[in-house]
């Protein structure tokens, strides 16, 4: 098992667009992802589970991987939690 | 009769349609229970509805994939992940295995579950996307019930009526025939608004009484621009309304066709035209307009909004975004502008400024402050792998400070290259003007710089001694001002006596006729808001310098606003 912590980069948080991101990624993984924030422990491959974590900016998230492809896995995901948008697009411009 | 009624226009266009009144359609569950031997048809039936719905959703999305800018999408997309999510099946799964409630009962009752899982979270804006919870199973009730949402004929075109829009579902409706959007709630920055902006489909929020006033079917005209909703229209104000919307598409299309061709005049010359952008969507934005590049990124928004600095890891992630949605094309990076006070990520010892405009910020705070500005130096150095960078230093007043920033990155360059990061050999650094000084020395950092970029807004600001931010003195705040297009001029005609490029980058330019007055001044390279880039290649295009040069020279001389405009109103072309 690898465990390790994640900082929560996007401006407003784990919301919608940046917890689809990451599961997008963690589906692809054979390893077992789980997320732990504060009291909430979930499974880092359900959208509702990243939704309801709640995460703001700059949490720091526990993340547990357990599988085979857990180092490979443990890299690519420590890549786009440091790659999330800083910026929403509730920031396109009104025009 | 007619009837007309008002809210907040977030996007902009005519819509002229039927109206489909969208009431929050939960389908009507009744709790009753399975029969004993129907235990596995009935876990069949709920697993194929949630199959099915998965498989539409992704036939419209491949169909839409390169329609809809790809931020919009991730909307989409979320909807489709929850489907997919074991959260949302398996606990409707053991509902009806365990205490043999119909599939319709178990995705009820576990859709309240999860609605008061999100009701207890304290973000109000991931607390609403139990809206997306509620969206989703009703869409598998739908399903279930075979009788699925009135689906339009394909050649309708209908405007909905409704409180609030889901991002996915605005796709979903345009791709159905929605032509308008009436919501009435939200407000310029809801989802429904940002994805109608984006899809570019007329729509209305705030229009509180809209779902009490207007009947399905009614005929209705949208006014994205005004906010204004006419109901049963009459034949005159149709007419009218038709004649504005022909003539807006016509010049939709007419600026859309241009967006491939060179931005060059009618005498020839090539005009370099770059956007200005926040963020890297505003970058993938300004490349599907045709932008050349990035004239100017400003990086400010990174540090906002927030008690930490980003680091060096955060930054270089963005600026790799910017480069790849750039597809090679130059990316200017300004060096960030901030003051303490306006950053509470900046050290709590610094002391805010009395006057941020004439204290502490941009490279004097970064000068003076080398371990806040050495992540970022480092991130756009690091970035310059990706695809070619410019380097722009803002509030620079005198040679020594470019000097010093110049040094700096050489320094930090040699570093990065010392522990084995790979970095672009030739990084072009160039000098913000926007104070009146670094405007009258400009020569004197031609030596020292690949390029020389102005900054309109602030140059005016402390040309004209005009504070931005107080409404007292904006009558005096006049981008046209002798003074200040003297200064323009002059730092053109520096960058030309040097061969080095000077760009332009400000809202000023967006006027066609302010353009048209630049390019005779004789500047190349020009980077407006992405939203303006196809109303200045217009300008360009329809421009001949070698016309109307001597013509713009007199405009240093104009010492009235009203002479001024005459004279601006002269440079267009009579053809």
């Amino acid at each position: 098992m690898l465990e390790f912590d994640v900082k929560v980069r996007s401006r407003r948080g784990l919301h919608a667009r940046p917890a689809a991101q990451v599961v997008a990624m963690t589906s692809e993984f054979d390893s077992d992802v789980r997320l732990i924030y504060e009291d909430r422990n979930v499974d880092g491959k359900s959208i509702l589970g990243l939704l309801v974590l709640a995460a703001p900016h700059g949490a720091n998230l526990r993340v547990q991987l357990d599988g085979p492809d857990e180092k490979n896995a443990g890299d690519r995901l420590q890549a786009l939690f440091d790659s999330l948008p800083t910026l929403t697009t509730a920031n396109l411009s009104a025009e | 009769m007619s009837l007309m009624l008002n809210g907040t226009g977030v996007s902009r266009g005519i819509a002229i349609g039927r109206v489909r009144l969208l009431h929050e359609i939960q389908p009507r569950v009744v709790a009753s229970h399975i029969r004993p031997g129907e235990l596995n048809q009935e876990i069949k039936r709920v697993t194929s509805a949630m199959h099915a719905v998965i498989t539409e959703l992704r036939e419209l999305e491949s169909k839409l994939k390169n329609k809809v800018p790809a931020e919009i999408m991730a909307f989409f997309d979320s909807h489709l992940l929850m489907l997919e999510d074991q959260t949302l099946s398996q606990p409707v799964i053991e509902l009806i295995r365990k205490n043999q409630y119909v599939s319709e009962w178990a995705l009820a009752v576990h859709r309240d579950n999860l609605v008061a899982m999100f009701a207890n979270i304290e973000d109000p804006y991931l607390r609403q996307r139990a809206e997306d919870v509620e969206n989703v199973i009703a869409k598998v009730l739908h399903e279930l019930s075979g009788n699925k949402q009135s689906k339009a004929k394909p050649d309708d075109e209908y405007v909905v009526v409704t409180q609030n829009l889901a991002p996915a579902d605005v796709i979903e409706h345009q791709h159905d025939g929605m032509r308008g959007l009436v919501c009435t709630h939200g407000g310029k920055m809801s989802h429904a608004a940002i994805v109608a902006r984006s899809l570019r489909i007329p729509a209305i929020t705030g229009a509180h009484p809209a779902l009490d006033l207007l009947h399905e079917g009614d005929e209705v005209i949208v006014d994205g621009a005004t906010g204004m909703v006419v109901a049963s229209p009459d034949a005159r104000s149709l007419e009218h309304y038709r004649r504005v919307q022909r003539s807006e598409r016509k010049r939709t299309r007419e600026l859309k066709a241009l967006r491939d061709k060179p931005a060059r005049t009618r005498d020839n010359v090539q005009i370099e035209l770059l956007a200005n952008v926040d963020t890297p969507a505003d970058a993938t934005e300004a490349r599907r307009l045709g932008a050349e590049g990035i004239g100017l990124f400003r990086s400010e928004a990174l540090y906002l909004n927030r008690d930490d600095l980003p680091d060096e890891r955060e930054q270089l992630g963005i600026y790799r975004r910017l480069l790849r949605s750039m597809h090679g094309r130059p990316v200017t990076l300004r060096t960030m502008d901030i003051w303490p006070g306006m950053s509470h990520g900046l050290p709590q010892h610094l002391p805010v400024p009395e006057h941020p405009a004439l204290g502490l910020r941009g490279i004097r705070l970064c000068l003076t402050h080398p371990e806040i500005f050495e992540p970022q130096l480092r991130a756009m150095l690091r970035a310059s792998t990706t695809g070619p960078i410019r380097i722009l230093l803002p509030m620079i007043s005198n040679v020594t400070e470019v000097l010093a920033a110049r040094t700096m990155i050489e320094r930090i360059r040699r570093e990065l290259i010392d522990s084995k990061r790979d970095v672009a050999p030739d990084i072009q650094v160039g000098v913000l003007i926007e104070v009146p000084a670094a405007a009258l020395i400009s020569r004197m950092f031609v030596p020292h710089v690949d390029f020389l970029a102005i900054g309109t807004n602030d140059l005016v600001q402390y040309t004209l001694a005009v504070d931005r931010e107080d409404d007292e003195v904006q009558y005096l705040y006049d981008p046209l001002h002798p003074a200040v297009l003297q200064l323009i001029s002059d730092v053109i005609a520096t960058g030309k006596r040097a061969d080095k490029p000077v760009i332009l980058c400000g809202e000023l330019a967006s006027d066609p006729r302010v353009c048209r007055l630049l390019l005779g001044l004789g500047l190349r390279h020009l980077s407006v808001h992405p939203s303006s880039l196809l109303e200045v290649k217009d300008a360009i295009l329809r421009t001949d310098i070698s016309k109307i040069a001597s013509r713009a020279r007199k405009a240093l001389g104009c010492e009235s606003r009203g002479r001024m405009e005459r004279l601006l109103d002269r440079l267009i072309d009579h053809d």
